[in-house]
């Protein structure tokens, strides 16, 4: 089941982690926390596939105090499917794809 | 379903929940008007639920206030099935026509809502007449006229990238007017939209050109009211446009 997503469903899968537990995410955010199993370029395919495909968003605002980028975040149209694609297919298998923690 | 209205009690969150489950089959047939406009459906109600959120954080409102923010946010542009032209007059007429909807939110609450979604087009040029203050749950809890200022410019600000469906977009363009095809590109380019109390500004964030014809008309609208909102003590002065770098990750990657 853990190797049922497609990276770009990874990806929207962890943004929607962050969304849920009301951290902010970004790109180099999100390629940190990824790291264990994507290299940046993958991660930066996905977002522009998941933008284009409007299951992210990005709203412009601050990431770290001082500094400005994209926050990251699932779409309103799309948040019902995600749920589903998060709790089935990416919550039970985080910990063990990413470590503990991330 | 929206997972919104938290600040609710818990009576009046099922009356929203009810509308918006009552509601939202209908409003995937709220035609795109391909090639016209983009959605005036589901999507674009659900977003003004969010931006409602968004304010939350910035602005008061009572709990009679955000209930008739919420209800309106779904029920407002169903007269789009129709037309898009008056559309609030048509929505009217159809809530009329149908009296669930004011069994659902209750017949205090049903004159209140059809104020503020009477006064959401600006066509509608009595917004200065509508009382200051109104009673729902308790006396003079609502400020109705606020309320109608403040969701005309709420509505006014879903102008952002969320409005275009990209694959839909991406398989009409090519047949699409230039007006129309004008249109979604405008969309496409803005990004979001932030209400900046602490500065007193509307924040627009564009990949385009600040020169958008959709924040133009976001001015306008924000022009029709700014009185009201100044004079509730809302400290929303100006809109401010910025253009953003376009996607961050393409240059790092």
């Amino acid at each position: 089941m853990g190797e049922a997503l497609s990276k770009e469903f990874i990806v929207a899968s962890e943004i929607f982690h962050a969304n849920k537990m009301n951290e902010k995410i970004w790109f180099s955010k999100l390629v940190d926390k990824l790291k264990p199993i994507m290299s940046k370029v993958t991660v930066s395919k996905s977002i522009d596939t998941l933008f284009d495909w409007n299951i992210v968003k990005g709203e412009y605002g601050e990431t770290t105090p001082g500094h400005s980028g994209r926050l990251l975040k699932i779409t309103n149209e799309s948040k019902d499917r995600m749920t589903t694609v998060y709790e089935e297919y990416w919550a039970p298998y985080r910990d063990s794809k990413l470590g503990p923690k991330t | 379903m929206n997972e919104n209205y938290s600040s609710l009690q818990d009576i009046n969150k099922l009356k929203v929940v009810l509308i918006e489950t009552l509601i939202t089959p209908t409003l995937d047939y709220v035609q795109v008007g391909i090639p016209g406009f983009t959605t005036h459906g589901r999507v674009h109600s659900a977003n003004l639920v969010e931006i409602i959120d968004n304010l939350l954080e910035k602005i008061h409102f009572s709990e009679a206030e955000l209930f008739i923010l919420y209800c309106s946010s779904w029920l407002h542009d169903i007269g789009c099935i129709k037309d898009r032209k008056k559309h609030n007059e048509l929505t009217i007429e159809i809530l009329d026509q149908y009296p669930i909807f004011e069994s659902h939110v209750t017949s205090k609450a049903y004159p209140l809502i059809k104020t503020v979604i009477l006064a959401h087009s600006s066509n509608y040029d009595k917004i200065d007449e509508i009382p200051l203050l109104a009673t729902l749950f308790s006396e003079n809890d609502t400020r109705l006229r606020l309320i109608s200022a403040l969701f005309r410019l709420i509505d006014g600000c879903d102008i952002t990238t969320s409005r275009v469906d990209v694959l839909l977009y991406s398989i009409t363009k090519v047949d699409l007017p230039l007006e129309n095809k004008k249109h979604w590109d405008a969309h496409r380019e803005i990004q979001n939209i932030v209400f900046d109390t602490e500065n007193g500004v509307i924040q627009v964030y564009t990949e385009g050109n600040v020169d958008n014809f959709l924040i133009d008309h976001l001015e306008e609208e924000y022009n029709s009211v700014s009185h009201i909102l100044i004079d509730h003590g809302i400290p929303l002065y100006s809109i401010e446009r910025e253009q953003i770098p376009k996607r961050e990750w393409d240059e790092d990657a």
